[in-house]
């Protein structure tokens, strides 16, 4: 569902991903390794935020540099920081989602939404949001369009106790039928979702 | 075009309003102010026009050869480009484009998105173009004329484009498309014609349909925080090394550094353009001054070239200013008192304004408008307006542009009156 082979990315002359390669089949993966060693470039990579320097990544059988409008159909990513514009409300962030994947937001969607416990805020506008709140704003989107791939980084930073289990409930639950790549320090957090840990170091080709 | 109707459109164009608005603001009211001066001078309204599309009317003026209005229009592009590029965290949408990066969104759509921003951005631009428009059908001008002035458009389009989503190497290809229009103008009427119907087309398909896979938006895309590389382990200093530490971390120099890194790595093409727009008014102020042949005109075109000089570098206080008001929230709670960064601030900024001050004061001196010494002094006076200009920067945020002109003017008035 998630492959990537050959994966090189620079940042001017230092090189931040070195020909990393990795298959995921439906499962919770989280990734761990030290800070600056490129976790969330390579998220960013995998989700066609950032174009890589070489190789290739598939998303459900769809190649991102060649057809990146169908891998992104099955591609949900939440970043570590909440880029939303300030003067857009939770429901128009949704909408906006939805409608760049084409889809609805459906009742598993606004299930989510009210695991969350984001009901009473989808009319505020993002500026006017805790920080907490936004975060929960940008995973529930992307529960949006039923993904074959989650990329999530940092996702459980910033969330109350409660909305850290609820959101390794759902994780866990979707991890049955997608791939749930998480980058996190958060031992605890991916004990309670099931996932593998990998190692960033094991990304990349032997020596 | 349906992308045109779209949310993105939507987002795009209000994030672009909601960060610009004062500073598009203030283009209007720089463009009021000098048709308003322009107005009270008596001038017509055609006049007036015809003066603030003078850049674009002089391309049209048969008097210019071949190579100077290839010259001309390939400056005219470079302008566009740095304008674009003064912009480009605006235009490209911010944070938030990073993250529309992951949504399905096609590179075409993105694109036009970012063009229909890209022309707001550019609306005091293409106020002007429509204005010499005007002026060529009032004057009857051929066909050829106002379909050149679109041409422009178009190519300052690409410019932008290129600039925009960082392909430098496209840029070759759009001045040599300018010179080609700029060459076939001296052609006849039909040749000419038809040479601009080519570059337009080319122009319009490349705007519409793209080169590549780069968008407006995502070609930036570390707009979300970078990450910061890890630095290489660091040997331990030896002693010798810790005392050379410690004499470079002088907290004057480190306050002075950030100053330094604030202007030349956050804001390096605001600094790029006014840099450009000084070395603009040097220029214009040297072939004035050498029409005029050294008299007592020269030294008052000079001086009012140092006044526009101090002005435009001086708007470097407001981003200074900015930057530095954003990070109180961590540098507040430091042992430091508040504006602490202002002497830094106005180091740095004299550091870029002062070659162009001391360029315009060698420059009188050498065609005998001046002597050495007052002209030594039109620097220093010319370095305390810079002073003066940043004081409305730290007040007020709306008037501070008009009260600069006002200073910047009494300055002009009184430096005038003394020195002659």
């Amino acid at each position: 569902m998630l492959r990537f082979e050959g994966l090189c990315k620079s940042y001017g002359s230092r090189r931040v991903l070195r020909s990393l390669g990795y298959s995921f089949a439906p499962g919770a993966f989280v990734l761990r390794g030290p800070n600056g060693v490129g976790k969330s470039t390579l998220l960013r990579v995998l989700a066609g935020v950032l174009p890589a320097d070489s190789g290739k990544v598939w998303i459900d059988g769809r190649t991102l540099h060649d057809d990146p409008l169908a891998a992104k159909m099955r591609l949900a990513y939440a970043p570590d920081e909440c880029p939303i514009y300030p003067f857009i409300t939770g429901r128009e962030l949704l909408d906006f989602v939805a409608q760049a994947k084409r889809c609805a937001v459906v009742p598993a969607v606004q299930s989510v939404v009210e695991r969350l416990g984001l009901a009473p805020h989808l009319d505020t506008r993002c500026g006017a949001m805790s920080l907490g709140t936004q975060k929960k704003l940008m995973l529930a989107a992307a529960w949006i369009g039923d993904p074959a791939v989650i990329l999530l980084d940092e996702p459980s930073n910033g969330l109350d106790a409660d909305a850290r289990a609820v959101l390794a409930a759902l994780l866990q639950e979707q991890s049955a039928q997608a791939v749930v790549f998480i980058s996190s320090h958060d031992q605890a957090f991916a004990r309670a979702i099931g996932a593998t840990v990998i190692e960033f170091a094991a990304l990349q080709p032997a020596a | 075009m349906p992308e045109l109707t779209s949310p993105l459109l939507q987002y795009r164009l209000r994030w672009f309003a909601l960060c610009t608005a004062r500073l598009l603001l203030r283009r209007w009211q720089a463009l009021a102010l000098i048709v308003g001066l322009g107005a009270s001078a008596g001038t017509t309204v055609l006049d007036n026009m015809e003066m603030l599309a003078y850049p674009l009317l002089a391309l049209l003026d048969p008097a210019h050869g071949v190579f100077w209005r290839c010259l001309h229009l390939v400056a005219l592009l470079a302008v566009c480009g740095l304008w674009a590029g003064m912009q480009r965290v605006q235009i490209e949408g911010g944070p938030f484009m990073a993250f529309v990066g992951a949504l399905p969104f096609s590179t075409r759509q993105l694109r036009r998105v970012g063009i229909a921003v890209l022309l707001l951005a550019d609306s005091p631009l293409l106020f002007l173009v429509g204005w010499a428009l005007v002026s060529t059908i009032v004057h009857r001008a051929p066909l050829t004329h106002p379909f050149l002035l679109l041409v422009v458009v178009l190519l300052a389009l690409a410019a932008q484009v290129a600039v925009l989503e960082r392909r430098p190497r496209l840029l070759p290809g759009v001045a040599v498309a300018g010179c080609i229009v700029a060459g076939g103008l001296s052609l006849p009427a039909g040749a000419a014609l038809t040479i601009e119907l080519l570059v337009a087309s080319g122009a319009a398909a490349a705007l519409w349909w793209g080169t590549g896979r780069r968008v407006l938006a995502t070609a930036a895309a570390p707009s979300l925080a970078e990450p910061a590389p890890a630095p290489a382990p660091a040997p331990a200093p030896t002693a010798p090394v810790a005392a050379r530490h410690a004499r470079y971390n002088a907290p004057w120099l480190q306050a002075l550094r950030l100053s330094w890194w604030i202007v030349f790595r956050a804001r390096r093409n605001e600094a790029v353009g006014k840099a450009a727009l000084a070395a603009g008014c040097l220029a214009l102020a040297w072939g004035l001054a050498r029409i005029f042949g050294g008299d007592a005109r020269s030294l008052g075109t000079i001086l009012i070239a140092q006044g526009v000089v101090a002005l435009t570098v001086s708007g470097m206080f407001r981003y200074l200013h900015l930057t530095h008001r954003d990070s109180c929230g961590f540098t507040g709670a430091l042992p430091l008192r508040s504006t602490w960064w202002r002497p830094f601030d106005l180091a740095v900024v004299a550091a870029l304004c002062l070659p162009f001050l001391a360029g315009l004061a060698a420059m009188a001196w050498r065609l005998g408008a001046i002597a050495p010494l007052p002209a030594a002094a039109t620097v220093v006076g010319a370095t305390l307006l810079l002073w003066a200009l940043s004081v409305p920067h730290l007040f007020t945020d709306r008037h501070a542009a008009v009260l600069a002109a006002i200073v910047t003017g009494l300055w002009i008035a009184i430096m005038l009156a003394s020195l002659t």
